[in-house]
């Protein structure tokens, strides 16, 4: 019940007060979906919703380091996921030096927050794309476009796929445009969460931007953030990126990140620490 | 609610901050750290409150070591060093968010306590816009409200005005009274001869010296 | 005041911390190409691209160039994606969160009752500008010197603009071919200044802002919105072949990596970031009131 609790104002503290940060992503997707309008609408192409979310979410095509072809990195989509993980950063070490010493101790048992705080991070992270979302799916239905999560190869005017394309006429991409890229952030909100307890706040973030980062520039399975990619999932192109060993991993690095900071929870000196 | 540390060593990074403390606690007793700055009053408070484990040594409570048997006091109220409350909140409002957790008391036992602590008046008002006298009362209500059996008052008279000591000084007797075990942490020698049982005197982090204020009166 | 402000900055474990970085990075830059190009043996990769004991001239050979391997050269490795993108936090994280701290912590009122505000904030302007530099240049310094004791110097072909990515008109284009090292030079000092800069732009952030974290990534994070915006300000707005770069953690890069540096571009936005920087913190920092 205690746990229940401390969800209830986590949810109220965490979420529904900082609903700023909703409205800073609502205006990114806005700006993109313009972006991208204006750009189809230039060429006469009528894209469907999942277009629209292939240009926001698709990220960047394999990179080969070639001489003369430096990298440039997918801003649309580092500013995705670095801004949800920036929104969500700072709640939880917030809490535990200030507020939450007075509850954690009223709780009985050190879990109980921690696993609020575990709760909290995934549901913030449901909720920041379930607003990108809804402004995404509002915007399509104001501009009558269509709300099917198909893509056609139009789409790779946008997004090229590099070398490799697996031919299609139509494909419904569900799981790469909404599962993995929110279950990449969720991963990664994780990874975060937890190193913030065992190391500090600053050093997860650099964690978080550096694998999103290296994800962007090098196409590997030990680089999370490339599940994100749509454009690199091997249904698009060949020896992409498998969306089934994606959902496992990242569920992986989640409960091993929720269960080591829980480790570490038990036996951490709660301290009124300096920043 | 006896407190025993055992053979208790802190080591923070490099730093021993307790150094082989061996200490009882007997119940229903106000018991008083006498120290200067940084002499280990605060870190022995937040290893009777759980917060923090000793390195080696045990500490229990009624014969439940902490960080073993249990995680936390099953009965304990702390006023810290700085109480942090919530800024976007009033006084009011934060006691409830924390009486909530447990359960145990309603809103008009809440009311009673903002008044023993003189914040009838500004309980209504956030708590950003507090005085760090008003911070510090409402620091001592949480830590008495639900009547727990350990109170713990780190350096409780801080930025208090005559009244306000005097209202600590009520409020530590009255938590005698009531069976609490009292442990307590003040700067002003003159405040813990008056009211501790037995007044524990730290230095580096060790046990240096232990007396019994009103012994002469027995 | 100054004296004991660079202590703290220089002197402490959050700059070691950033400095170690940034130097992975620069350290790692330098190992792919001394790794891709055979530097193991630099005899070897001498004998190949010389004959006679003179430089044996093809268009492939002078990219196997010092000044093409050196972090501010190269156009490949992860290493130096990581790099570049990474200088708005590295540089922010010695020192930038001082005055933050100090003012939180009630430090900023011991301060004020012994010296002028002026004093203190120009103090802690130059502190945190230079170690915001310094844990730029640093590793700027270990990567050349790593690079130069594996990879040998060639200039580089004019000709083979396309994978030099040196355009002329690029800034300071003139200069890779007359003075190699002073290009280089100069891209480093940009950098060290841009170190100093994002260090600033951090610490005027501190003004506006009262969360620690934000303090240190909000520059991150705007650089990132200042890359996407360039790409969506040129697509919509700007139809011209000639476009230039805007983002300074590409125009930092002696290579054109997206769009062309121009001097002039490259000044303005100095002159306006450091404007602002410095502004906030006199203007701001001298009204401030405190706690």
């Amino acid at each position: 019940m205690k746990y229940f609790k401390f969800l209830r104002f986590d949810l109220r503290e965490g979420i529904l007060k900082k609903y700023k940060s909703y409205l800073a992503l609502a205006c990114l997707i806005l700006i993109a979906f313009l972006d991208i309008q204006t750009k189809a609408e230039a060429v006469g192409n009528k894209l469907t919703l999942g277009e629209y979310m292939f240009c926001i979410y698709g990220g960047i095509k394999r990179y080969v380091p070639t001489m003369g072809d430096p990298f440039k990195a997918p801003y649309l989509w580092l500013l995705n996921h670095l801004l949800i993980l920036y929104f969500t950063l700072n709640y939880t070490p917030t809490d535990l030096n200030g507020f939450g010493q007075q509850t954690i101790y009223r709780s009985g048992g050190r879990l109980t927050w921690w696993f609020s705080k575990c709760s909290w991070q995934i549901i913030a992270s449901v909720m920041y794309y379930a607003v990108s979302w809804l402004c995404l799916g509002a915007l399509s239905a104001l501009n009558g476009i269509s709300p099917s999560l198909e893509i056609t190869p139009t789409v790779f005017i946008y997004v090229p796929p590099g070398s490799g394309v697996v031919p299609f006429d139509r494909l419904n991409l569900a799981s790469e445009l909404l599962l993995l890229p929110l279950l990449t952030t969720v991963s990664l909100g994780m990874l975060q969460l937890t190193l913030s307890i065992i190391i500090k706040p600053q050093v997860a973030y650099i964690a978080s931007a550096a694998i999103l980062i290296m994800s962007s520039h090098t196409q590997s399975p030990l680089l999370l953030g490339n599940y994100a990619m749509a454009v690199r999932s091997d249904r698009i192109i060949t020896e992409g990126m498998n969306a089934s060993a994606g959902i496992v991993s990242m569920i992986a690095l989640s409960v091993i990140c929720a269960a080591l900071g829980a480790l570490k929870f038990r036996k951490y000196d709660i301290l009124c620490k300096e920043e | 609610m006896a407190i025993i540390f055992k053979e208790v060593t802190k080591v923070i990074g490099n730093s021993v901050v307790i150094d082989n403390v061996d200490i009882i606690i007997p119940s229903n007793q106000i018991t008083g750290f006498k120290g200067i700055n940084g002499s280990g009053k605060t870190m022995l408070m937040r290893l009777i409150a759980g917060l923090i484990y000793p390195t080696t040594g045990t500490v229990s409570i009624d014969g439940k070591v902490l960080g073993k048997d249990i995680t936390f006091p099953p009965s304990i109220g702390v006023m810290l060093e700085n109480p942090a409350f919530l800024n976007g909140y009033t006084g009011y409002e934060n006691l409830c968010l924390l009486a909530d957790i447990k359960s145990e008391i309603d809103s008009d036992r809440i009311k009673e306590v903002l008044n023993i602590v003189g914040l009838t008046e500004n309980m209504n008002k956030k708590y950003r816009k507090y005085s760090l006298g008003m911070k510090q009362r409402l620091g001592i209500a949480a830590a008495i409200m639900e009547k727990p059996d350990i109170v713990l008052l780190d350096e409780p008279t801080n930025s208090l005005d005559e009244s306000g000591v005097e209202m600590v000084k009520k409020i530590v007797k009255a938590e005698k009274e009531r069976g609490a075990t009292v442990v307590m942490s003040c700067h002003d020698g003159e405040i813990l001869d008056e009211l501790a049982d037995e007044v524990i005197e730290i230095k580096n982090g060790k046990i240096a010296g232990r007396y019994f204020p009103h012994e002469s009166e027995r | 005041m100054i004296r004991n402000e660079l202590k703290r900055a220089v002197f402490s474990r959050t700059f070691l911390l950033a400095l170690a970085l940034m130097t992975l990075f620069a350290v790692l830059s330098a190992v792919f190409y001394i790794e891709e190009w055979g530097g193991y043996n630099p005899n070897a990769l001498n004998d190949a691209i010389s004959e006679d004991g003179s430089y044996r001239f093809s268009p492939q050979f002078p990219l196997y160039s010092l000044l093409s391997a050196w972090l501010g050269g190269d156009t490949l490795s992860l290493a130096y994606t990581v790099f570049f993108a990474l200088i708005p936090i590295g540089s922010a994280l010695p020192y930038a969160w001082s005055y933050h701290t100090e003012r939180k912590c009630g430090y900023l009122k011991n301060i004020v009752s012994r010296t002028t505000r002026a004093k203190y904030l120009t103090a802690k302007t130059a502190a945190v500008f230079t170690s915001g530099a310094l844990v730029i240049l640093i590793p700027y310094i270990i990567n050349i010197l790593l690079i130069s004791a594996y990879i040998p110097y060639n200039m580089p072909w004019a000709g083979f603009n396309l994978y030099n990515r040196i355009y002329f008109g690029t800034m300071w284009a003139d200069l890779i071919f007359t003075h190699p090292f002073l290009h280089m030079f100069l891209f480093v000092m940009l950098n060290v200044l841009y170190g100093g800069i994002y260090a600033l732009l951090s610490y005027a952030v501190s003004f506006y802002i009262k969360n620690i974290v934000a303090v240190i990534f909000a520059p991150f994070v705007a650089t990132l919105a200042v890359g996407y915006s360039e790409n969506l300000i040129y697509s919509r707005y700007v139809a011209t072949p000639v476009r230039f770069e805007l983002d300074p953690t590409k125009f930092l890069h002696s290579r054109s990596v997206q769009y062309m540096q121009n001097p002039w571009v490259v000044l303005l936005i100095t002159v306006l970031l450091l404007g602002f920087a410095v502004g906030t913190v006199y203007i701001k920092g001298g009204k401030h009131e405190v706690f």
